[in-house]
């Protein structure tokens, strides 16, 4: 069973640095495009009507896929004076509490991505935008990333056993 | 229910699960299940509540992914680190001449970086020792290091900036521009601190001859082509010192000069939008990057390291750079849907009214929204105490900013400078922590409090010139209008 959980989260690991990989490639690929675009008007030779829109899906579809891997990267901004401020067992104790309420939390809201993409689909609603994607493929992403979500709360409260993660690296590393 | 009691449970939620150590972001999410599910339609308000999410993210978020990834690329390049090498170099025969660096390197790195705390992290372990070997004071030596991220925060390409501006629905442009002038009284203000308190007692920071050794060493310029040097030339005239002292600066600080141009002077004569010009911003420093691999392989000159500059450097810069915009974006989300259910209970509209009843100036007004941030910085970061308090402070036309008829790009600089104080105040300032953490000798955090205190009076006062002369602030971005 162990073995089985661990290649699970190699696997895991995998498609949540693959999720991440794609955000960075978005991010990559619209600084240079903007820049493209900006010419293109300016010189007066068309422009990608498409592009500021598509920027803002990218940036919602890369929030949403890349937070797990942001989160086992303990780069999500956490307050960790009480963590801090409680002996070795009590704040293991508490990162076991953060943990289960963390992925409980995620499966709620992942339940709760399910009904609206089911509702969206249902109703074929799309946005008021001019490039049109079906608001459902939206709400797709939105209960996957919770349910991935979900998913590494559980494997953290896993790793948590040996190791007590005080989130102050976290601090020093992300932020302004 | 009361106003009150809706406010007390939604902050209340997400304070709690705050400071029990769960992301902010998912605590803004439970808060926001909660108060959906209490103030917009129950179950029906759940399921419609994803796409409020959706929503929420907008087009003028994207600046702050590209300022993050332009700065990514100029330190997993090793430009930064390098920049603060020059300036090392350069300066010489000052009072307090590491703090100087310091303050100088530390406002370049922080700017870069993007963020205060892993400026406090990286220099406080890289130049405290060095500061500390020298003999300096930690009196002199931690307080710089703090300090620099105030300026970093005001002067452009400044991503808190970006954000603050994105989210009040205000002109990004006007609020990177207004930052300038208080950032730059900020800085003449460290420096003449450090350089008064280190004349007057040299003690703090004893002189001593930087080791300049490097500096007689002939200047040798070689081109490299295919292997093959083409060109080789030196020069060890009575002008090499100087010209291998001031040879560094110029290659390594000009084209990161030439970024803050490209980025402020698109913005300032209205060539670009802010997310154009960020865009500009991380082609200039893909250009500069490009520029100093020139000096690692092509052309070699003394003391010019030139700069690793691969697909793996921009790779990792990428991946950094995804790791703090979706941390930022996913606060974001969990926050503007949380200001959309305290709206929907009431709360924020009643506590704006109890504001009101109160009968107080606007300057009043302005004070007490500085004192809750000041508050707030002891506990959380920047992003946090931002999104906690916006939908109070500056959201939309029931928010104590139009209500009191504040000047909202005044305000904005105002808040800014604020949050970096907040970071320095005792007992809890986040950075006083990270610089105790860090720091390479046994320190108490009094000592750490000491240091940062004359660097806190230097940005009250600043923050106090800007409340006494609004103008400081207003008078460059007016140019734009």
């Amino acid at each position: 069973m162990r073995l089985q959980i661990d290649s699970f989260e190699a696997g895991f690991n995998r498609l949540i640095l693959s999720l991440a990989a794609l955000s960075a490639l978005s991010i990559g690929l619209y600084s240079v495009l903007i820049p493209i675009n900006m010419v293109l008007i300016k010189f007066q030779l068309g422009n990608m009507w498409w592009l500021y829109e598509g920027v803002e899906y990218a940036l919602y579809v890369g929030a949403f896929l890349g937070a797990p891997w942001v989160l086992q990267q303990g780069a999500h901004v956490r307050v960790d004076i009480l963590q801090m401020a409680l002996p070795k067992a009590g704040a293991a104790r508490l990162e076991k509490f953060i943990n289960l309420f963390g992925a409980a939390l995620c499966l709620f809201l992942c339940l709760y991505g399910v009904r609206a993409t089911i509702s969206e689909y249902q109703d074929g609603t799309i946005p008021d935008k001019v490039l049109q994607i079906e608001n459902w493929y939206m709400m797709a992403i939105f209960a996957l990333s919770f349910l991935l979500l979900a998913i590494e709360f559980l494997l953290r409260l896993r790793r948590s056993e040996s190791v007590t993660e005080t989130g102050k690296d976290a601090l020093t590393e992300s932020g302004f | 229910m009361e106003w009150y009691l809706a406010l007390a449970l939604m902050l209340g939620t997400v304070c709690s699960i705050m400071f029990l150590g769960l992301p902010v972001a998912l605590a803004f999410f439970s808060a926001n299940v909660l108060g959906t599910y209490l103030f917009i339609s129950g179950d029906i308000g759940l399921v419609m509540m994803p796409m409020e999410f959706n929503n929420a993210i907008k087009f003028t978020f994207a600046p702050i992914a590209m300022f993050l990834l332009m700065g990514e690329i100029l330190l997993q390049t090793g430009v930064a680190f390098k920049a603060i090498g020059a300036i090392d170099r350069l300066i010489s025969r000052v009072p307090g001449r590491l703090s100087v660096v310091s303050i100088i390197g530390g406002t370049i790195f922080s700017s870069l970086s993007g963020s205060t705390i892993a400026n406090t992290a990286i220099l406080g372990s890289v130049l405290l020792p060095e500061m500390i070997k020298r003999g300096y004071k930690p009196a002199i030596a931690m307080g710089p290091i703090m300090a620099v991220g105030g300026i970093a925060m005001l002067i452009p390409p400044s991503a808190l900036a970006v954000l603050l501006a994105s989210l009040a629905e205000q002109s990004v442009a006007q609020l990177l521009i207004a930052g300038i002038v208080p950032g730059i009284l900020m800085a003449i203000g460290f420096f003449a601190y450090v350089i008064v308190r280190c004349t007057l007692n040299p003690s703090l920071a004893p002189s001593y001859a930087p080791d300049e050794s490097g500096l007689d060493q002939p200047v040798a310029i070689s081109i490299n082509v295919a292997g093959k040097t083409r060109l080789n030339w030196s020069y060890s005239g009575r002008h090499r010192k100087r010209i291998n002292r001031v040879l560094p600066f110029l290659l390594y600080i000009l084209p990161l000069f030439i970024i803050f141009v490209v980025v402020v002077g698109s913005i300032l004569f209205k060539i670009a939008s802010p997310s154009e010009s960020a865009a500009l911003g991380v082609l200039s420093a893909l250009g500069a990057c490009y520029f100093f691999k020139i000096f690692k392989n092509i052309i070699r000159i003394t003391g010019i390291d030139g700069a690793d500059f691969t697909f793996r450097e921009i790779r990792k810069a990428l991946m950094e750079t995804t790791k703090i915009n979706t941390m930022i974006l996913f606060i974001i989300a969990g926050s503007l849907v949380f200001s959309q259910a305290l709206a929907n209970s009431g709360a924020t509209n009643g506590l704006l009214q109890q504001v009101m009843a109160m009968d107080l100036t606007p300057l009043m007004v302005v004070i007490m929204m500085m004192l809750v941030l000041l508050f707030l910085g002891a506990f959380m970061d920047q992003v946090s105490m931002l999104l906690l308090t916006l939908p109070f402070f500056l959201f939309g036309s029931s928010s104590l900013q139009a209500m009191f008829n504040i000047d909202v790009i005044w305000l904005m600089v105002l808040m800014l400078i604020t949050m970096e104080i907040s970071l320095l105040t005792p007992p809890f300032g986040l950075l006083l922590y990270v610089m105790k953490g860090v720091a390479p000798f046994n320190v108490t955090l009094g000592e750490v409090v000491a240091s940062a205190l004359p660097f806190i009076l230097i940005e009250l006062l600043v923050l106090a010139l800007l409340i006494a002369v609004p103008e400081v602030a207003t008078w460059l971005p007016g140019l734009l209008k």
